[in-house]
Parts: C-alpha cells; structure tokens; sequence
C-alpha cells in the first residue's frame, strides 16, 4: 500500500487526531534518537521527546506547510527544548558545584576517574563538548544521514555555512581528542 | 605592508578552509562544485584524509538509538487522546459561538422589530393628537 505523504497527513490532521499519530509514529523514533544523543540518557530523552511533540500538538494548527520537510520543524521544537534544559540545568549545576567545594568530601581524584572511561565513548564525550550547533550538526549528519541541504534546513543556514560548519566541528573534534586520536585512529 | 601580508595569509588560510570543506562536502555527498581532489596540494589533501578518517569514526560510533516500545506505544495513546481531547474543545467551542451568535442576532431581530413598533406606536399617537387639537 501506497505510504501517505507528510503534506497529506498534516493536512489531515489538522481534523483528525489520528492522522497526528500517523505523523508521531514516523519521526518519534528520529527525534528520539537526536535528543537520546544530546543528553546523553534515556530518561531525560524520553521526556524531551515527549514534551516535543505536545509542543507540536499545541502549535500544531498554526503549522504551514512551505514546503520544507515537516521533520525540520519537529528537529527544531527538539532542539530548543534540549537548549532551554542545557540551560536551566547549568544553572542548578553551578549552584550545585558550589555547595560541593563547601562540603563534599575529596573522593576519588581525576585520575582515577579518567581511567574508568571507556575508551569506546571517548567520541561520544568529545562530541557532547562541542558547541551546541556543532553538536547538532554532527548528530544530524552521522545518526541522520542527512544531506547538507536537509540540514540547511533544520538548522535555517544556508548549504555553504553548513559545509563550513561541519568543516570547523571535525577540527574542532580531532583537536579534543589529539592525545587519544592514535587509538582511536 | 605587514598589514597587508597578514590579510594576505588570512585570506589564504580561509581559501585552504573553504577548499577543505568544498572537498570534504563532494567525498561524503558525491558531486562535483567544480572542484577535483587534483585541485588539492599535498597539505590539503592529508588534511582532508585526515578528517575523512574522523567522519568515518563517527559513522562507525554514531548508530541511531531506539526508544522502547512501550514508550512509543503509550506516548503515542497519549497524544492520540489528547488530540482528541483537543479537538472535541475546539468543536465545543466553535458550537457555542455559533449558538452565541445566532442568539444574539435574534435578540437584534426581536429588539429592531420591537423598536419600529413602538415608533410607530408614538407616531400614530402623535398624529391622532394632533387631529384631535386641529379639530
């Protein structure tokens, strides 16, 4: 059987809750795997992606189809949805941090701790400390496979800067990891 | 002149760049912007051997994640019902606003039809008096 298009899905949905659902249960698996990778656990990726899309339902009928992919919008709502959290949450951490030097115990030192960390997730790690557009950009490129132009996109850039972007991320990425780049090379 | 051989060598360090990303784009997207790996000088192209071989790491690390199913069953519920919810206030509301206007519009109907006999209620009395004066 022939798959309805997005056009012609959004179009029905805006009467139909179940045309709504059709629309979820094709991207739900995507933005869960773009949020899974910029926080870094299940938990908070599934409440993200659930807040993502009761955001969308409730900016639903001002949606217009302009043609862009209806994909670039849900990766948009994920992705200030993942900025705002960043955001409040580095300022809970710094209040947290603070309390910690006032009165935690020294444990274990950086040391030790370094050589808990699997090697395999050092990328990963070097990734989540990029800038959040590079971080983005390379979810969107390597878990995505998406094109320049799709992520141009998504990302309301044009084709050149995201060419330039992603460009400035690798270095940026091999640079992070200099020490480690033998092994993982 | 220092001024300017330092634009100078900006300028060319961003072509490098610029380059760097042109043929970065062209080996992982295919096509062609003009631009061939024999247009690249030694440098550039360990350069962008180099960060291939990041691209490629990261192809290799980066596999999507899928969320469980019994997430994705019942969020999608949820949403399903909450869209129905949604919709059933909206068909609610729009029922009411219907009803709203209709009534008011036959408030305006009775209130006019309402005005005009009473005008011309006066203005029969009016004139009868004004007979009743003149005779």
């Amino acid at each position: 059987m022939c798959e309805e298009s997005d056009s012609t899905l959004i179009a029905r949905a805006k009467d139909e809750p179940e045309a709504f659902g059709a629309l979820y249960q094709r991207y739900v698996d995507r933005i869960y795997s773009y949020i899974c990778y910029r926080m870094g656990n299940d938990q908070d990726a599934e409440d993200l992606t659930a807040r993502t899309f009761y955001r969308a339902l409730d900016h639903f009928n001002s949606y217009e189809d302009r043609g862009a992919p209806f994909s670039a919008w849900l990766y948009r709502i994920a992705h200030n949805l993942v900025a705002n959290w960043h955001r409040d949450h580095s300022r809970r951490t710094m209040i947290a941090l603070d309390d910690l030097v006032l009165t935690a115990p020294r444990e274990k030192g950086p040391a030790v701790k370094t050589e808990t960390i699997d090697r395999e997730d050092l990328l990963l790690e070097a990734v989540q400390r990029l800038a959040p557009d590079r971080q983005q950009l390379i979810i969107l490129k390597h878990v995505e496979g998406m094109t320049n132009a799709e992520i141009g996109e998504v990302m309301d850039r044009t084709e050149g800067a995201i060419k330039s972007l992603y460009h400035r991320a690798l270095v940026a990425l091999r640079e992070d990891l200099a020490d480690e780049w033998d092994e993982l090379a | 002149m220092k001024a300017e051989r330092e634009a100078t060598r900006e300028i060319e360090a961003w072509a490098d760049t610029e380059t760097i990303a042109q043929a970065l784009a062209i080996r992982l997207e295919g096509g062609d912007d003009g631009l061939t790996e024999r247009d690249l000088n030694g440098e550039e192209q360990a350069e962008l051997e180099s960060l291939l071989l990041m691209a490629d790491r990261l192809d290799a690390r980066m596999t999507p994640r899928r969320p469980s199913r019994d997430f994705v069953d019942s969020l999608g519920r949820e949403l399903v019902q909450e869209a129905l919810r949604r919709a059933k206030t909206r068909e609610k509301r729009h029922r009411i606003a219907v009803i709203s206007a209709a009534v008011a519009g036959a408030v305006v109907s009775i209130a006019s039809v309402v005005g005009g006999i009473v005008v011309l209620v006066k203005w029969l009395r009016t004139r009868d008096t004004q007979q009743a004066t003149a005779a």
